[in-house]
């Protein structure tokens, strides 16, 4: 038996179980069966099940005899909630040393079964001690007394998610109702029990998508699962499901099941996050989850979260603005773009709702009139575009992810945390220029607002071009072209290439603030059709590609070899060739801690030599502590 | 005898301490309650006058064992008694239901009447005398832990009593050591209980053994065997009397702060009544019946949150047939319509075995979790 890690996001990942027979992807959901002797666990969905036996009771030993399972279980920790600290130490003292003595034995079928405790510190101790003797499995049992916690929840699983390898697999024992999955899976839950669906039924309870109602209160039907469309009328199906108890049990797990391939599906399609967002509308614990999540852990969070995607981001709610995909275009913003200092003029711009936004009808005017200053006074001009939630997003990265990707629903009302971002960022932004810069806002009603605010918070005078509130109307781009022309009216020519800025400044996004120009230190060009990889040349020869879906740079061995001269994004390989198309754990000596999935890296040898270049699976922390599998895609190879 | 120290005892003793800080006070002279009830004597069907004595408490409570991990008894005790209290105590609820019909007196001290230290023996001997000299009382049920029942105690009680029965109750809870040991920090062993029993047979007293019916850190499944096995083992170490106590949840012990965490359940009525339906069956099967006078349950707590519960729907229903079987000793008494929680206790059973999860009980109502 193999457990395959495909992707990852968040706490939440993609998995493939498999043996020669049976193949089984997580997160999926597994069901306790009986035979004459036993009860014991199935895994999986439909016939290719993988067995798990139930756990020990700690008062008979702990180690069990049942070998014949797929997943068995090795320790039953005592770490009830009510218990205090003493007794569990004592007691965990002695587990371990029983447990220290069995480590040779343990693999990656083993399984040890975890609950809520009262300690935090004692929780970390036995997670620590899971992690070193090599268990490769948790399960959890004992939930439902934090499950309306939301506090406890999220610690509970940060703490399995940060101290276990993220290759662990974490099977929930208790049984969670479905609408509690999604957070549970965005938490880190790979395998659901389907006993909240028996359960409804020995109660009556007939579960729709969000909710549940009791048989007798059903008032309309509105499944029509192979179960419920046997009827021809709500009443029918009342009366079917009250007298047949395993029809309204099948509805039940469909109900079930369909929730874990919505989760899956979403994990497939990178739109795990978006789907998350959805489904906590119903559901008060898991937004309060997803809340302390997102402002408690975000940076453990965005570790784990895919730098690049192609999957639009829907911003619809307050939850949309700390999304780890746009913390983390902020913080990169602040941190590793810098306005050029030939640049005199910035102009700031309001967002559009075509993405790029150099796509846009608006846009397309500024550009007009920007470009109509002459290629030799161009350079001195910095655009940055002011948008919500991700705050300010500079003309050179608007086909990154996440900015040529999320849309939000247009009002023009901005409420307070939006303005708070905005504001932040354009300050941010914009605090260290010169005086000499000339500040242009060329924005009208409510981003006018923002803009006073950071004239105020900065102290410094903006002009505005817009009149009437409008952008777009002639007189306020002739406003704006007249204020370019008298701004830069006795700035000598400029040198200025707009695909070596373009690169320069992607790859500090990518890299650092610097890298770019070390990466790109002559003059390129960027060649390409829509929808097809952008080539990067220098003179002839291809230096590299941005894939067009995601923004992304893609590194050549040209580049790699510059950026692995600068330990950066690197990947150490424990030897000095490469076989095959992926870099595996065990490979890996050391790694850059600010890797994310999907980032391009660069492998080297001891020395920082190049050996490849590829995309990162896991992040660089992950790929340290992960002992098996696939962590980096190899692209190129130098030969 | 053996004092075994169980896993849990570090926080018993913590609890302990601080209960018996709490605890509420009370008048030296006067009982904290007595009543009368029909129950099942061991001479068939009859009145029994209970009465719960104020005393210093159970000496296993009070010292460095802190005691069981289910008992909250030390609770209603007092820290200064004399011996002419505790006769007062019997006096004065013996005038109090003089004019009433009884043939048995059930004596509970929370603790061992039998231990000198509780229950001095001046008190011992004078409140025998008391109740001796009732014409209608035929049984004297007195508790005691098993390492107060030796041969000099028990001819002295016997001394004060003439052709009347004298019952000893023993709270065995478990006739599986590791159980009583940890699960319930009792500290004593089976074969402590079986010295006790053969030391009282010998002075022609009977032995009553009180057994828990689900200890903590069991799932119900291992409770129901547990309680099956425990009463088979008594009676086979010469208990003819047998009393199965479902756990209630009393204040101050470490079941309660399981309980309030929503980690432990008291049993289900479908539960006991498995136990019992099973236990006839075996009883007869391994040819037992002549060994046992009855086989009583009288929980407290029962149909409430703290006692024994199946579903508001068919509790009363459970409290009366369990009425009617305590006299009848038929278990067919308990053959009650099924009621649709039947089928979720079912259900839990098992699951409680795959996944050991001991908070399945807040899913009785499962809709409020969606």
């Amino acid at each position: 038996m193999r457990i395959q890690l495909t992707s990852i996001s968040g706490f939440a990942k993609l998995t493939k179980i498999k043996d020669d027979m049976k193949l089984v992807e997580t997160p999926t959901i597994m069901k306790y069966t009986k035979n004459q002797k036993d009860i014991f666990w199935e895994i999986g969905e439909n016939e290719n099940l993988f067995s798990m036996n139930s756990p020990p009771s700690f008062l008979h030993g702990n180690i069990t005899n049942n070998l014949n399972a797929d997943f068995i279980f090795v320790y039953n920790f005592l770490m009830q909630q009510s218990l205090n600290e003493t007794v569990l130490e004592k007691q965990f003292e002695k587990a371990f040393e029983e447990l220290n003595h069995l480590k040779s034995s343990f693999n990656e079928r083993s399984v040890a079964l975890i609950q809520p405790t009262s300690s935090i510190t004692f929780f970390e101790r036995v997670l620590n001690a899971i992690r070193d003797l090599q268990i490769s499995n948790v399960a959890i049992t004992n939930l439902l007394p934090i499950l309306s916690n939301h506090r406890k929840l999220v610690e509970f699983f940060t703490k399995i998610r940060t101290i276990l390898p993220i290759d662990t697999t974490v099977f929930l024992l208790s049984p969670v109702p479905h609408t509690f999955m999604p957070i549970l899976a965005y938490l880190g839950v790979d395998v659901f029990s389907d006993e909240y669906g028996r359960i409804a039924t020995k109660q009556s309870l007939y579960l729709t998508d969000s909710n549940g109602y009791y048989l007798d209160e059903l008032k309309e039907q509105f499944c029509f699962c192979a179960v419920c469309s046997k009827a021809s009328t709500t009443e029918q199906l009342i009366n079917n499901l009250q007298v047949n108890e395993i029809e309204l049990e099948k509805h039940n797990l469909n109900i079930l099941l369909k929730k874990i391939r919505e989760i899956r599906a979403a994990l497939k399609n990178n739109e795990l996050r978006s789907f998350i967002e959805q489904q906590i509308q119903t559901n008060i614990t898991s937004a309060a989850s997803l809340r302390i999540l997102d402002k408690e852990w975000s940076k453990e969070i965005i570790s784990r979260t895919p730098t690049w995607s192609s999957a639009p981001i829907k911003s619809i709610t307050s939850y949309g603005y700390y999304r780890p995909e746009v913390k983390e275009f902020q913080n990169r913003i602040t941190n590793r773009f810098e306005i050029l200092p030939t640049k005199k003029v910035v102009v700031i711009l309001p967002c559009s709702a075509r993405k790029p936004y150099s796509n846009s009808q608006s846009h397309k005017k500024f550009i007009e009139i920007i470009d109509s200053l002459g290629k030799e006074k161009i350079g001195y001009i910095q655009e940055l575009i002011l948008t919500s939630p991700l705050g300010v997003i500079p003309r050179q990265l608007e086909n990154v992810y996440p900015a040529a990707h999320y849309d939000i629903p247009v009002t023009g009302d901005w409420d307070f945390e939006e303005k708070e971002i905005a504001t932040e960022l354009l300050s941010r932004t914009i605090e260290k220029l010169g005086s000499d810069v000339v500040i242009i806002a060329h924005v009208s009603n409510e981003y006018t607002d923002l803009c006073e605010i950071v004239e105020k918070k900065l102290n410094r005078k903006f002009i505005y071009t817009s009149n009437e509130n409008r952008t777009t109307s002639y007189q306020s781009l002739q406003c704006l072209k007249q204020t370019l022309e008298t701004s830069l009216l006795d700035k000598p020519p400029i040198q200025f290439n707009s695909a070596t800025e373009k690169l320069q400044t992607l790859a500090d996004y990518q890299y650092g603030l610097g890298i770019g120009k070390e990466l790109f230190c002559e003059k390129y060009s960027i060649f390409g059709k829509p929808r097809l990889p952008l080539k990067v040349m220098k003179n002839k020869t291809q230096v590299g590609v941005i894939q067009p879906e995601t923004g992304k740079l893609t590194l050549s061995l040209i580049t790699g070899k510059i950026l692995a001269k600068l330990k950066k994004y690197y990947v150490k390989f424990e030897g000095e060739t490469i076989e095959g198309s992926t870099l595996f754990a065990v490979g890996v000596k050391d790694a850059d801690q600010e890797i994310r999935p999907s980032d391009d890296v660069v492998i080297v040898n001891e020395k920082f030599d190049l050996l490849a270049v590829g995309q990162a699976i896991v992040s660089g922390k992950d790929m340290m502590s992960l002992s098996k599998g696939s962590v980096v895609k190899i692209r190129q190879k130098v030969k | 005898m053996s004092r075994n120290k169980g896993i849990f005892i570090d926080q018993i003793c913590a609890l302990r301490k601080k209960s018996l800080r709490n605890r509420k006070k009370r008048e030296a002279n006067k009982a904290i309650a007595a009543w009368i009830e029909e129950d099942r004597l061991i001479s068939g069907p009859g009145q029994a006058l209970v009465i719960i004595m104020n005393s210093i408490g159970c000496e296993w409570a009070r010292g460095k064992e802190g005691g069981c991990s289910m008992c909250g008894y030390s609770n209603d005790t007092i820290e200064d008694i004399t011996a002419d209290d505790l006769i007062q105590q019997i006096d004065d609820v013996l005038s109090r239901f003089s004019g009433k019909k009884f043939q048995a007196v059930k004596l509970f001290n929370s603790g061992s009447f039998l231990d000198e230290k509780e229950i001095p023996l001046k008190a011992q001997e004078k409140i025998m005398q008391l109740i001796n000299s009732l014409s209608d009382v035929t049984e004297i049920i007195i508790e005691s832990r098993p390492e107060y029942v030796s041969d000099l105690v028990l001819q002295r009680i016997q001394n004060q009593l003439q052709g009347k029965v004298l019952e000893i109750g023993i709270g065995l809870e478990s006739s599986n050591d590791f159980i009583r040991i940890n699960n319930i920090n009792k500290g004593f062993l089976l074969s402590d209980f079986q010295k006790a029993v053969k030391i009282a047979i010998k002075n022609n007293a009977r032995v009553k053994s009180y057994l828990l019916f689900k200890p903590p850190f069991l799932t119900e499944k291992e409770a129901i065997e547990d309680m099956i096995h425990s009463v088979l083992e008594s009676i086979k170490a010469g208990a003819r009397s047998i009393s199965i106590n479902p756990l209630n949840i009393q204040g101050g012990t470490l079941v309660f702060e399981l309980w309030n965490n929503n980690l432990y359940r008291s049993p289900w009525f479908w539960s006991l009544r498995e136990v019992l339906q099973t236990l006839w069956d075996k009883i007869k099967a391994e040819g037992l019946e002549k060994n046992v006078d009855r086989i009583l349950s009288d929980p407290s707590g029962a149909g409430s949150n703290r006692g024994i519960h199946n579903c508001k729907l068919c509790d009363k229903d459970f409290i009366k047939a369990l009425k009617r079987y305590n006299l009848s000793q038929n278990p067919a008494e308990l053959n009650i319509n099924i009621c649709q929680c039947f089928k979720l206790w079912e259900e839990f059973l098992s699951y409680e075995v795959a996944s050991f999860d001991q908070s399945l009980s807040m899913l009785e109502y499962g809709k409020k979790f969606l």
